[in-house]
């Protein structure tokens, strides 16, 4: 399905392309989330399988990775957005006698499509507005781990959760020329209006992840001349 | 600018590669204080013989384990083979003889304690302190163990019951409780005994039957309750003998003993009598004899109280007898008395029972194998009894056993399957003679034979013939074995033995029907023949008659005194005691029972006895 989407996107981005001799421009995004992640909190908090568990991860926001991928003509620029973004969350105790653990670890493939609108003039410094509607892949790890130091007992259970977000993106971008390359600095936030519930093994669960949260990058940027 | 962008790029590269998944924080080490080991202790309720635990049948174990204060999650108890896993602080196992054969063994405790320090294994209960202990047992079934409680009577006579202090590591003993009980409704004290007492002084036992539990108390950790551990029983037959009786002066004597301290209350006919202390007995004097004496009965309880605490009735015993008589047999009894041992035989159902005269103390009880028992003899000179019993395990089987008259055991026995059938009231068909002979009758044809048998061996040793044609009645013989009478055809004869051979056959020629015989114990040559409502008297030597006297209308002998010669005669509601002399009355009473006179006891085969002495008229 991913790769199908993927693929649509290539294929009307190729087509536009050549019909309107635009640029083509592909950006690099380093940058920071922040995700609202309330259900997979309320899961953590909830696992007190042991006295004296703490907290040491609680779904923080951390670092996101994506890729632009698009043509520029004029005041507008579109193409196809591919992201990483992960967070977890972590409780956990540790004695003489053992170790606990129960760790959520959440991770989202995003896809979209991304249409971006220079709203200065072209120019060393120009600034955008961007919109970009997409899906997020899901994929959800839970793992509990219990080690008895005196027995050397350990015992593991693991589960993985699946499901697909739909989200938009609004955003504002600043892009700052170096020679042929751009550096840009972009702000935005991430909104799923639909978040369904997780999948295990083919049934519902009663969670969701929620990706909603603030996005920030600093993007590098390259742009191939025709 | 190029130089910049190339850092630029380099540390994003760097940034990158370490920016894929966000690492856990690892920082969730806790320190718990805790300890590798605790003191632990345990308990055993058990008996020893210092050392060893010993054990002699089916056993409970108590034991208490203790761990600072720690609940113990489990211990695991093993002798031989056999396990026992327990999940608390107290308890008991049970030790039971099919599962343990006797031998030397060791008994282990592995003692679990869960460490309550809240650490991860703790939670899981995977965190235990551990402790094992043993102990050397010895299992033999066939020693006696020490008495727990043991008893003695202190100078002012009073129970004391003395225990030892139980021995333990970590229980801490709070007292004792002593559980009297007995067979009475209210039969029931709880007592406390404070912790360092190891002996009780019972002020309210007088020597009843009864029950002492005793239990060791010790106090519970973190509870108010108690744990209570058995530290044995003991069991107290009844010492306390009470009996009433006629005195062989007539009186009526209420008896009572304890070896303990006590006061009695005597309630007779509902007026009560309170003796002294140290008095045993009370008498009464017999009321003046009635018309009728079988069925007066007095009542008398006998009721035991404690010295220190009057009114308390510990023991109770109701009688109820005549006033004259004793019951001693039951209906249809039959009796016999022993001259030598002056023992009275009483015979019901298939029980002979003895009684010492004059007190009829309770000597003996013989059971046979049949109910069907038709006769009873006793030895003139020595304390043999003798008793036929018919049927005797396979039909028309019959035997003569030959008894110690004290003990009762068997003698010898005479198989006497061709006695005669003993179909007359009156009649008996075995004798014993003082030459230690058993003399019984047998018929065939017609033909009465007298079979004499040695009395110590059974041994059939002579016979003699009468040559009846058709057969005979009440066939009697003399004490010394050499005179007998008997009836055949309406005609009484007299027959004279020498060595139970016979010499001569006497007929005495009077034609008349009816004849019942009896030798004169006063006088050897004299014989009493009762016939007509007559007693005539007879010489043994010529048969002829030497005096005759009326008995009472419509009586008929029933036997004479073995001692004094009375007669017994009797009428369908009435007997009387004659004088063997002159036919004079001496006693009578209403009866309408088949009854015996031995040694002025006067018989009732309702199963009663009375001794007349007193009452018979000088």
């Amino acid at each position: 399905m991913k790769s199908k989407i993927i693929m649509l996107f290539v294929v009307i981005g190729i087509f536009v392309s050549q019909s309107a001799k635009a640029q083509f421009f592909v950006e690099y995004n380093l940058g920071y989330g922040t995700f609202n992640m309330a259900d997979l909190k309320s899961l953590l908090s909830k696992d007190n399988t042991v006295d004296g568990l703490k907290t040491t991860n609680n779904f923080p926001g951390y670092f996101t990775h994506g890729i632009h991928a698009g043509f520029m003509k004029g005041h507008s620029s579109f193409g196809i957005n591919l992201g990483y973004q992960n967070t977890g969350g972590q409780r956990a105790v540790e004695d003489y006698s053992g170790e606990y653990k129960y760790q959520i670890r959440a991770k989202g493939y995003k896809t979209a499509l991304f249409y971006r609108y220079r709203l200065t003039k072209a120019d060393k410094l120009s600034l955008f507005a961007e919109m970009a509607p997409g899906a997020i892949f899901n994929n959800v790890n839970m793992k509990s781990s219990l080690y008895l130091t005196a027995s050397e007992q350990s015992k593991k259970d693991e589960a993985n959760l699946k499901g697909i977000n739909l989200f938009v993106e609004p955003a504002l971008v600043a892009r700052y020329q170096i020679n042929k390359m751009y550096l840009q600095l972009h702000a935005g936030y991430q909104w799923s209006p639909i978040k369904p519930k997780l999948n295990y093994n083919g049934n519902k669960t009663t969670v969701n992840a929620d990706w909603d949260g603030l996005r920030i990058s600093l993007d590098f940027v390259v742009t191939l001349q025709k | 600018m190029i130089k910049y962008v190339n850092y630029l790029l380099v540390y994003l590269l760097l940034l990158f590669v370490s920016s894929c998944d966000m690492p856990f924080d690892d920082s969730y080490h806790v320190e718990i204080p805790h300890q590798e080991s605790i003191p632990m202790s345990i308990d055993l309720n058990v008996i020893t013989n210092g050392q060893t635990i010993l054990i002699n049948g089916n056993s409970d174990i108590a034991f208490s384990l203790s761990a600072l204060d720690k609940n113990v999650s489990a211990a695991i108890f093993t002798l031989g083979s056999k396990k026992w896993e327990v999940k608390a602080s107290e308890g008991v196992i049970n030790i039971l003889q099919d599962e343990i054969p006797a031998g030397n063994y060791t008994l282990e405790c592995e003692m679990y304690v869960k460490t309550n320090t809240g650490s991860i294994a703790d939670q899981f209960d995977q965190e235990f302190y551990y402790g094992k202990m043993s102990w050397p047992v010895i299992v033999d079934y066939s020693i006696e163990t020490p008495e727990l409680i043991s008893q003695s009577i202190t100078n002012d006579k009073y129970l004391k019951l003395t225990w030892m202090k139980p021995m333990t590591n970590h229980l801490v003993l709070k007292g004792y409780r002593l559980w009297y009980s007995n067979d009475n409704i209210d039969g029931y004290r709880n007592i406390t005994i404070a912790p360092d007492q190891t002996s009780y002084i019972d002020r309210l036992y007088v020597g009843e039957k009864c029950e002492y539990s005793l239990v060791a108390l010790f106090e519970k950790e973190n509870s108010s309750s108690e744990i209570v551990w058995p530290m044995g029983t003991l069991k107290m037959e009844n010492k306390i003998t009470t009996y009433s009786t006629i005195n062989s002066d007539g009186n009526i004597l209420i008896n009572w003993d304890t070896p303990y301290r006590c006061k009695a209350v005597i309630t007779k006919d509902g007026k009560k009598y309170m003796p002294q202390e140290e008095e045993r007995y009370i008498t009464f004097a017999t009321p003046p004899i009635t018309e009728n004496i079988w069925s007066s009965f007095f009542e008398v309880l006998v009721q035991i109280q404690a010295y220190d605490e009057p009114n308390k009735n510990i023991f109770s015993r109701y009688s109820k007898f005549p006033y004259y008589a004793k019951q001693i047999g039951e209906p249809w009894s039959k009796f016999t008395w022993n001259k030598k041992e002056n023992v009275v035989y009483v015979q019901y159902s298939n029980k002979l029972i003895s009684y010492q005269l004059p007190d009829y103390k309770l000597i003996a009880t013989k059971d046979f194998n049949s109910s069907y028992i038709t006769d009873l003899c006793s030895s003139p000179t020595n304390e043999l009894v003798a008793i036929r019993v018919d049927n005797d395990g396979v039909n028309d089987n019959t035997n003569i056993y030959i008894l110690n008259g004290k003990s009762m055991n068997e003698v010898c026995h005479i198989e006497a399957n061709d006695m005669k059938y003993n179909g007359l009231g009156r009649q008996h068909l075995m004798y014993m003679t003082n030459d230690n002979k058993l003399v019984y009758f047998s018929e065939q044809n017609g033909n009465m034979k007298g079979i004499a048998c040695n009395l110590y061996t059974g041994v059939k040793e002579k016979s003699f013939s009468l040559n009846t044609k058709y057969g005979a009645a009440y066939p009697t013989i003399s004490s010394d074995g050499k005179t007998m009478f008997y009836e055949e055809d309406n005609d009484p004869y007299m027959v004279k033995l020498d060595n139970y051979e016979v010499k001569e056959i006497k007929s005495l020629n009077n034609e008349r029907a009816g004849n019942f015989f009896i030798f004169n114990p006063q006088n050897n040559n004299e014989a009493m023949i009762d016939r007509d409502e007559k007693i005539y008297v007879v010489d043994v030597t010529t048969g002829n008659t030497v005096r005759e006297f009326a008995l009472p209308a419509t009586t008929g002998a029933s036997c004479c005194d073995p001692v004094s010669g009375y007669i017994l005669a009797s009428a369908q509601d009435r007997i009387y005691v004659i004088s063997s002399q002159d036919g004079a009355i001496l006693f009578q009473l209403p009866n309408n029972s088949r009854a015996l006179l031995m040694n002025n006891y006067l018989v009732s085969d309702y199963g009663l006895i009375m001794n007349i002495k007193n009452y018979l008229i000088k």
